[in-house]
């Protein structure tokens, strides 16, 4: 018998569905064997990944699906697809804004996009049958923690300080 | 998510958070957040050790504070948060605006400097 190497999940455009949904997160990741620190990197990328959907993504007040699925692939990659039928966004084509100054000219927005590009390796996004589908790809051996330094400078750019 | 105040010597104020820092937990602390920090106060330690989890949501209540702290001439510092949550902060730069700590003396050295 194949072991089970995929986990699906429906949730709602309602922000209390984030809890159930970080809930399944964990539960997939553990049945997949996924180390402790990566999903809780999943966790983050899922949060803000979904709550953009929900907060910015439907134009109506009607109920819409989000789809999930986490796969853990043969190459050992971990993929994280998540798909709403909200209006067409490109979430990796954001610009950053210009660099930051000074404290008093903190300006804070966009932080979610940038830290779901920075904790995850590789993100991609396509429109498809008037679907949005992110796709976000992990790989385990891969610490994210190394890549802080490098990180920081385009997320503290975002953050517009 | 919980979140409650203490003063402490010299007029500065430890504010301890515990829980899930997403939008769900943020919401039920970010108004307590804000009026804790709020003015006449100036000086503020923030425990985030029993905080399991940040989101941007959670930076945002957090740097939005501090703005309005930095500007009224205040410091503000961050105490022991869990790897996870330090891993966020570091990412996201707020070491560069706030001093992260891992212990009470370090935290007390930072907001009297």
């Amino acid at each position: 018998m194949q072991p089970i190497n995929s986990f699906e999940l429906q949730i709602f455009n309602d922000i209390m569905e984030l809890r159930s949904m970080s809930e399944w997160l964990h539960n997939a990741c553990k049945n997949l064997g996924v180390h402790e620190s990566l999903t809780r990197d999943l966790d983050v990328c899922a949060n803000e990944a979904v709550a953009n959907i929900i907060l910015y993504a439907y134009e109506d007040h009607e109920r819409h699906h989000i789809n999930m699925r986490l796969e853990l692939k043969k190459n050992q990659e971990l993929s994280l697809t998540i798909q709403d039928d909200g209006i067409p966004f490109d979430p990796f084509k954001a610009v950053l804004p210009e660099s930051y100054d000074k404290i008093e000219n903190i300006k804070i927005g966009g932080l979610g996009i940038q830290l779901i590009r920075n904790l995850a390796n590789e993100c991609k996004y396509c429109r498809l049958n008037g679907k949005n589908i992110i796709s976000l790809g992990f790989h385990p051996c891969q610490t994210s923690a190394s890549s802080i330094n490098s990180a920081k400078s385009s997320l503290l750019n975002c953050c517009n300080y | 998510m919980e979140i409650n105040c203490e003063q402490l010597a010299g007029d500065i104020y430890k504010i301890n958070l515990k829980g899930r820092m997403d939008i769900p937990g943020n919401a039920e602390i970010d108004i307590k957040f804000s009026g804790m920090t709020a003015a006449p106060r100036k000086f503020f330690i923030v425990d985030l050790s029993g905080v399991d989890f940040i989101a941007s949501i959670g930076i945002r209540t957090i740097l939005l504070s501090t703005k309005a702290i930095h500007n009224r001439g205040g410091k503000i510092v961050i105490l022991n948060p869990d790897s996870q949550v330090k891993k966020i902060l570091l990412m996201t730069g707020v070491d560069t605006i706030i001093p992260i700590v891992d212990n009470l003396e370090s935290a007390l050295a930072a907001v009297n400097l």
